[in-house]
């Protein structure tokens, strides 16, 4: 009897102490990410949950910068034609199967066919028959990537590509379980079904509501991990993100409210983290269209426009003034920036004035045009600014405030005057950004067209060396600026909300903040 | 009435095929595509993606294709839910949106519906005056005011309900379980039926007014029966066919209203969907939500005219 009521002690004792803590961060995650399928997702939403379920042959350190991940070594050969990746021992799927070099390949491989229909098979062109393989023209056996062994993965280009190891690590190029894709079709993404190879593993998917990932047992570095629990919880409305930050319902989040930074300032300034981005807010100028085609008026503009007194005043929100394409975050990389920007405003404003009358233009031969922009208060803050900033010289800009889908519309039939836009470099390279105004490029909007420039950007594209590339690229970048076919108006700046109690979150340009390298330390 | 009730489900088709063949139109005239962003794609992947949705063959046969799908209850793949088809997406989204709207409907018809009584028994009293004061207010003030203030007050400084999403948090759900399910829905279903609780009280007031001046209440109350037995068998039957007339409306704006709520308090309804799939251009999350929005609205009528046969004497449904 005695024994029992001891036994029973004893076990009330055991079942009385506190199950050890689990750790678990909440973030918010903009909307619900597009596919959790490497292959398949795009969007900015499924980057950050898809870095944490996933590692590719390369991946990013705790600081944003690129490290190997499944891979633990690498060779280049034949002038940057051939690159072969050696794979780490043991690696495993979160279910324990083995994970090759073949997994790799394929999923590579994968990526390429046209039934896929992957958007980001494009990075992949410069692979050998990669464009082929991708409209269906040439069998896939054909394509440059393949495993030779078990723990190799080669591949091969038909040009020389320096920027292919930072594509190697984006999402894209990210193995999947080939054993569940091939069982289980479309559906290897769903809860209970999903495998992965990254620091965690799906547990839960409400869409809408929370996407909760699990530690990986089976992850390489997986005694490294601290945080057991991720939860992504979506949310794109600004006002409430900040609210459930302020509640305590989420420990990070992406963005905040803008009009609320004085509040933050005051009250949590610990919390608060601005850094640059690889954004860059422009406005592009349809230079075919007179009177735009004469560089004297477009200059005019660029002259006339005072972007810091419109980013004190009037946003506030930490941008910073752009004066270069390129976003100076770039790494190893110095902007060139347009000549103008050393200037005083009045000497600005003087020159404007002149150059505006030379190319018969002013008060009484007012230019008028259409300043698009998409539907957004800050945009239309900014478009108003420009608009009383140019009157002066005699540019009547007519305001057209339309909805995103639309602006691009006008973009691609080139149905515009100026307009605004912005871009985010998917590289952390000025090739990211200078690329998109060569000759022939889908996305120069503007149809720039000068051949010093394609000259730059062709020998800098087919150059493994990193100095030499930048050392032409910032050419490129000089005569693209002298040119005023683009007006920089600021270097986006990221604002996040994180908790003190988190540690690991290291900001950074690619916007890379994985779990696995975070601590939380919530006190209770 | 069970066959009028067929006869109005039966027309209810053509207007449902009009609806889907208008939306389907104009969705696609509408400027930009799904597959649009800041760079634009190079051509070969473009044609994949198009190819991979139908996009690539002319309109009139997406169409053809669309309607074939619609008929045996495919809506198809979401464009910018990649892994899902809009089945599933409405499967998720329907519930709640349904929880949301008929609770809201429920609490705007009872909370409405008494204070209209009580203003109307009181009328132009200190109780009227006020009861219609809050009306007025409810009314002007649009709900995406209302609903981020009472998500800050309750949410984020009294701390007694969650700020967002469809997750029980706050002092209540803490204090009391058992009510924890529902405390996510408690802000969002207030904020969704406040505008119609203030005009069903206008209405009901407007109503009760009016019935109480009538003949037979006079009857009534010369016959000696109480201001209860008044007001509950007789007045009230004959004042609510206003009210009833305005559920059909309500219905509507209810529906409608619950796009901004959802958005508001990141409730996963379809009104969430829809929003995201008319920016994306994602033509089959879009088609799909039109298609139950617009069977919700018929039904709802239906509904209507139904309880107004059974309510009103004079009309005769058959």
């Amino acid at each position: 009897m005695r024994l029992l009521t001891q036994l029973t002690v004893t076990l009330f004792c055991i079942l009385a102490l506190p199950a050890s803590a689990e750790t678990v961060l909440n973030r918010s995650g903009g909307s619900d990410p597009s596919s959790l399928d490497p292959q398949k997702a795009t969007g900015n939403t499924a980057a950050p949950i898809l870095n944490e379920l996933f590692v590719g042959l390369l991946t990013t350190d705790e600081n944003g910068r690129m490290t190997y991940g499944l891979a633990e070594s690498h060779t280049m050969s034949d002038h940057g034609l051939v690159w072969e990746y050696k794979l780490r021992d043991g690696l495993k799927w979160s279910d324990g199967t083995a994970l090759t070099a073949k997994d790799v390949a394929w999923s590579l491989q994968r990526l390429m066919l046209p039934k896929t229909a992957a958007r980001y098979a494009q990075f992949f062109y410069s692979v050998k028959n990669g464009r082929p393989v991708n409209a269906g023209q040439a069998p896939p056996e054909s394509l440059g990537i393949t495993s030779p062994d078990d723990k190799t993965v080669r591949i091969e280009l038909s040009a020389p590509n320096p920027l292919l190891p930072q594509a190697l690590s984006s999402f894209s190029a990210m193995p999947s379980p080939r054993h569940k894709v091939e069982e289980l079709g479309d559906d290897w993404t769903k809860p209970g079904q999903f495998v992965s190879n990254g620091a965690y593993v799906l547990d839960e998917w409400l869409p809408g509501t929370r996407l909760t990932l699990k530690k990986n047992p089976n992850f390489y570095d997986a005694q490294n991990v601290e945080i057991d629990t991720v939860n992504f919880y979506p949310t794109q409305n600004l006002n409430t993100v900040f609210n459930r930050f302020r509640a305590g319902e989420l420990d990070a989040i992406l963005n905040f409210p803008p009009e609320q930074i004085s509040w933050i300032k005051e009250n949590i300034p610990d919390e608060l983290r601005i850094s640059p981005t690889l954004g860059i807010y422009y406005f592009l100028i349809n230079a075919k269209k007179p009177p735009f085609d004469d560089i004297r008026v477009r200059k005019a503009l660029a002259l006339a426009f005072d972007r810091e007194a419109l980013i004190d005043r009037l946003l506030n929100t930490g941008v910073i003034p752009a004066y270069s394409f390129v976003s100076p975050v770039v790494e190893g990389y110095d902007v060139a920036r347009a000549s103008i920007a050393d200037m005083p405003m009045a000497d600005r404003i003087a020159d404007a004035h002149r150059l505006m009358s030379e190319a018969g233009y002013g008060g009484n031969n007012p230019v008028t045009f259409e300043l698009a922009y998409d539907t957004q208060e800050e945009n239309r803050k900014i478009a108003v600014a420009m608009k009383s900033m140019w009157a002066a010289l005699g540019f009547n800009a007519e305001l057209m405030d339309t909805e995103f889908r639309n602006l691009n519309r006008k973009a691609r039939t080139r149905d515009y005057d100026i307009m605004r836009w912005a871009w985010f470099s998917p590289f952390n390279d000025a090739s990211g950004y200078l690329n998109l105004l060569r000759t022939g490029d889908p996305s120069n909007y503007v149809d720039y067209a000068n051949p010093e420039f394609n000259a730059l950007m062709n020998q800098a594209n087919s150059i493994s060396d990193q100095e030499q590339r930048n050392t032409l690229m910032r050419q490129a970048e000089q005569i693209l600026m002298e040119d005023y076919v683009i007006i920089p108006v600021f270097h986006y700046v990221s604002r996040r909300l994180v908790k003190t109690y988190i540690d690991g979150w290291n900001e950074n340009a690619r916007n890379n903040y994985l779990a696995r390298y975070m601590t939380v330390n919530r006190p209770d | 009435m069970t066959s009028y009730a067929l006869r109005r489900l039966i027309i209810a088709a053509p207007t449902l095929f009009m609806i889907v063949t208008l939306s389907f139109f104009m969705m696609h005239l509408a400027p930009g595509g799904p597959f649009d962003a800041e760079a634009s794609l190079e051509p070969e992947v473009i044609a994949n993606l198009e190819a991979a949705y139908d996009l690539d063959k002319p309109i009139i046969v997406q169409y053809g294709f669309y309607l074939g799908k619609v008929a045996r209850g495919d809506f198809g793949p979401s464009i910018i839910y990649i892994d899902r088809t809009v089945t599933e997406l409405l499967v998720i989204g329907l519930p709640v949106s349904i929880k949301l709207g008929l609770s809201a409907m429920i609490l705007a018809l009872a909370v409405g519906g008494s204070l209209g009584v009580i203003a109307a028994l009181r009328r132009n009293s200190l109780t009227d005056y006020a009861v219609m004061g809050v009306a007025m207010t409810g009314i002007a003030v649009p709900s995406f005011v209302m609903a981020p203030l009472m998500s800050l007050l309750f949410g984020v400084v009294l701390k007694i309900l969650p700020v967002a999403s469809l997750e029980p948090r706050g002092g209540l759900a803490e204090a009391l379980p058992m009510l924890a399910p529902i405390t996510p829905y408690i802000l969002p279903v207030v904020a969704l039926a406040l505008p119609q609780i203030a005009i069903l009280a206008r209405l009901t007031r407007g109503a009760m007014i009016e019935t109480l001046r009538q003949n037979y209440i006079r009857t009534a109350r010369a016959k000696g029966l109480g201001q209860r037995n008044v007001v509950w068998t007789h007045a009230l039957k004959s004042a609510s066919l206003p009210v009833i007339s305005y559920l059909g409306p309500a219905a509507a704006s209810i529906l409608t209203g619950s796009v901004v709520i959802e958005q508001i308090f990141q409730l996963p309804g379809m009104g969430r969907f829809f929003i995201q799939g008319a920016i994306n251009r994602d033509y089959p999350l879009v088609l799909g939500i039109v298609v139950v929005y617009a069977l919700a609205v018929i039904l709802l009528n239906l509904i209507v005219d139904l309880m107004y046969g059974l309510l009103d004497p004079k009309v005769k449904v058959e």
